[in-house]
């Protein structure tokens, strides 16, 4: 190992002094971007165990909700990626928003933003066992499938209610598999990052939309429909996923 | 500067001779923390793959064993990895399906542990791709150990040996998942079965390991006819992959499709090695055949058909003498040395 930074050291030397010929380069110029992204239910900021009554007459409460969010990149002019964060575990447990912000990014126009939701097969295939307990991908996260290898994209618990009875039935929605992968693509609103300046991007994702996507309704309160673990019910978990990813907007 | 590349390389060799003359390999396994495991591995067996993040080195290996027999590894300090797999059964436990925690049961009959470095999946339906990974399976499930890992990492790290061992085996402050999961997939690895008469008649030169009758059932289960090293041949008497040996005409557990989610794998298992394969029992994926005579009736039988049922499961017809022959064979494939070696058993 010594003499690989050794090797290093002498390189970035040499470097340095081929480098000392040349007039001064212009300042670069940097920026900030913060993304936020907030978890809703008909409008309003989610929370756990509390009941929220949808637009179309039922009602749901929550246990617990998170998932994967990866390779969140902006997007250059010429359509190649910046990248910002290689993955991150966004828990909606304790707080309705999820927030970060990136320093020292290039200034200059950017067309958008861009992320997965949950990971794609390489990041997948990762060993959780090698990750430090604070990290998004350790073991110790609960958001992996030890009997397939896999890591679960997205995990929500709950109760739904379709007709204020009063009476909820459980709903668990557990998505994961390589082929559950979403990439987004956010384009409709490009920016200009110019320097020491901070862009704010808003994302939401309204409930209200997942299990009330137009084209396709999940009942969440029915018995065939408020329970996947992916495998064995794949094409409910595939419908859940699409709908997650279609909610997801910017502001 | 035409210089520079000259002295970058001279300087990078005067480096390397330096850091050769002050730690070289041998210096470093002679490290107490990375003294290798003295592993000799039987005639006729190819070099053991071992993962470059888990050599395996005798702390490992013991600290992999205390693991394995230590029910601190469940919820509720009740079951081991030995609950389920016991040396003298082959590291199997003699049940159809194994009991886990608060009474749950599993729903696959528990595999044996043999040989298993040289596998390229685990788990009956190969959704596992190491034995580190693997690791993670059983100490998860509810109906297992049902732990979840932060709260065994938490519940090692307060006991009063675990940590200085971990410190010990790894270059690591704590006991963490990644210790776990490396410590006992090196015990498991270690598991070597080579020894039974069959490996010493054919790799050996012992032509009297077998008698009369192993010897007639070895030439059955070696034919054509019967084609049963198709799947079971090779070193360890079995090939890395997955088939329907056409037990059901339908099937309840879905085997690999469960994992790939591709109906073309309904009813595909992982094909186990037959290595102590007479102590193993009950058998099939889900331990429904409790001895070998149904074992050899089922593949006599030329399965059920499924529409993924293997090709090499055609049937064929044996006289009472030849299934006895091959019966025995069978039996022949017991290696007492494993069985009984103390190396795997518990102190």
């Amino acid at each position: 190992m010594k003499n690989i930074y050794f090797t290093i050291i002498i390189s970035l030397l040499v470097l340095l002094a081929a480098s000392c010929g040349g007039g001064p380069d212009p300042e670069p110029e940097y920026g900030s971007v913060t993304f936020n992204l907030t978890a809703k239910v008909a409008g309003q900021d989610i929370a756990m165990n509390q009941s929220f009554n949808d637009q179309a007459g039922g009602r749901m409460k929550f246990d617990q909700f998170k998932f994967y969010l990866s390779r969140l990149e902006l997007i250059q002019e010429d359509n190649s990626g910046y990248p910002l964060q290689l993955v991150d575990l966004l828990d909606f447990s304790s707080a309705p928003s999820y927030s970060v912000t990136f320093h020292n990014i290039p200034a200059g126009n950017y067309k958008g933003l861009r992320f997965g939701l949950g990971l794609d097969d390489s990041l997948n295939a990762l060993d959780p066992s090698t990750f430090g307990s604070s990290h998004p991908l350790s073991s110790l996260t609960n958001m992996y499938w030890s009997w397939s290898s896999k890591y679960i994209f997205v995990k929500l618990d709950g109760y739904g209610d379709s007709d204020l009875s009063g009476s909820f039935t459980t709903f668990i929605y557990h998505t994961g598999l390589d082929s559950l992968y979403r990439e987004l693509s956010f384009t409709d609103q490009p920016f200009t990052l110019a320097n020491e300046q901070t862009v704010v991007t808003s994302f939401s994702l309204d409930f209200q939309d997942v299990f009330y996507n137009p084209s396709d309704t999940i009942r969440f309160w029915d018995v065939n429909e408020n329970f996947t673990h992916t495998t064995g019910d794949f094409p409910l978990a595939q419908r859940f996923q699409n709908n997650v990813a279609a909610a997801i907007k910017q502001n | 500067m035409p210089a520079a590349p000259f002295i970058r390389q001279a300087m990078l060799a005067l480096g390397i001779s330096l850091i050769l003359s002050s730690c070289r390999q041998d210096d470093l396994l002679r490290m107490p923390m990375y003294e290798p495991y003295p592993l000799e591995l039987p005639p006729g067996f190819p070099d053991m793959p071992v993962p470059d993040d888990n050599p395996l080195t005798t702390r490992r290996v013991a600290l992999g064993k205390k693991l394995f027999y230590d029910p601190l590894l469940s919820i509720d300090s009740t079951v081991s990895c030995a609950t389920c797999h016991l040396q003298n059964l082959g590291f199997t436990d003699g049940n159809r399906v194994s009991e886990g925690v608060h009474g749950g049961l599993g729903f696959r009959n528990a595999p044996a542990l043999v040989n298993l470095a040289w596998n390229e999946d685990y788990m009956r339906d190969g959704g596992v791709p190491t034995l580190e990974l693997q690791v993670l399976a059983p100490v998860a499930a509810e109906v297992e150990m049902g732990i979840n890992f932060k709260e065994l990492v938490d519940r090692l790290n307060l006991d009063p040996t675990y940590p200085q061992l971990f410190r010990e085996a790894f270059d690591r402050d704590e006991v963490d998942a990644f210790g776990i999961t490396r410590a006992l997939a090196a015990f498991e690895r270690i598991l070597v079965s080579g020894n039974n008469p069959y490996d010493q008649y054919r790799f050996q030169g012992k032509t009297e390991a077998l008698n009369a009758s192993e010897q007639r059932g070895m030439l059955l289960f070696e034919s054509n006819e019967l084609g049963c090293t198709h799947c079971h041949g090779g070193f360890d008497l079995r090939k890395n992959g997955f088939e329907n040996n056409g037990l059901y005409a339908q099937y309840v557990d879905s085997g690999r499709t469960r994992v790939t989610l591709n109906p073309d794998e309904r009813g595909k298992f992982k094909v186990p090695s037959l290595r102590n394969v007479a102590v193993t029992a009950p058998y099939m994926h889900d331990g429904s055949l409790t001895d070998l005579w149904q074992v050899i009736d089922h593949y006599a039988s030329g399965g059920k058909g499924h529409p993924n049922q293997s090709e090499f499961i055609t049937g064929f017809t044996l006289t009472t003498t030849e299934r006895t022959d091959l019966y025995n064979f069978l039996h022949a494939l017991t290696d007492q040395d494993f069985l009984q070696n103390p190396a795997f058993s518990e102190e």
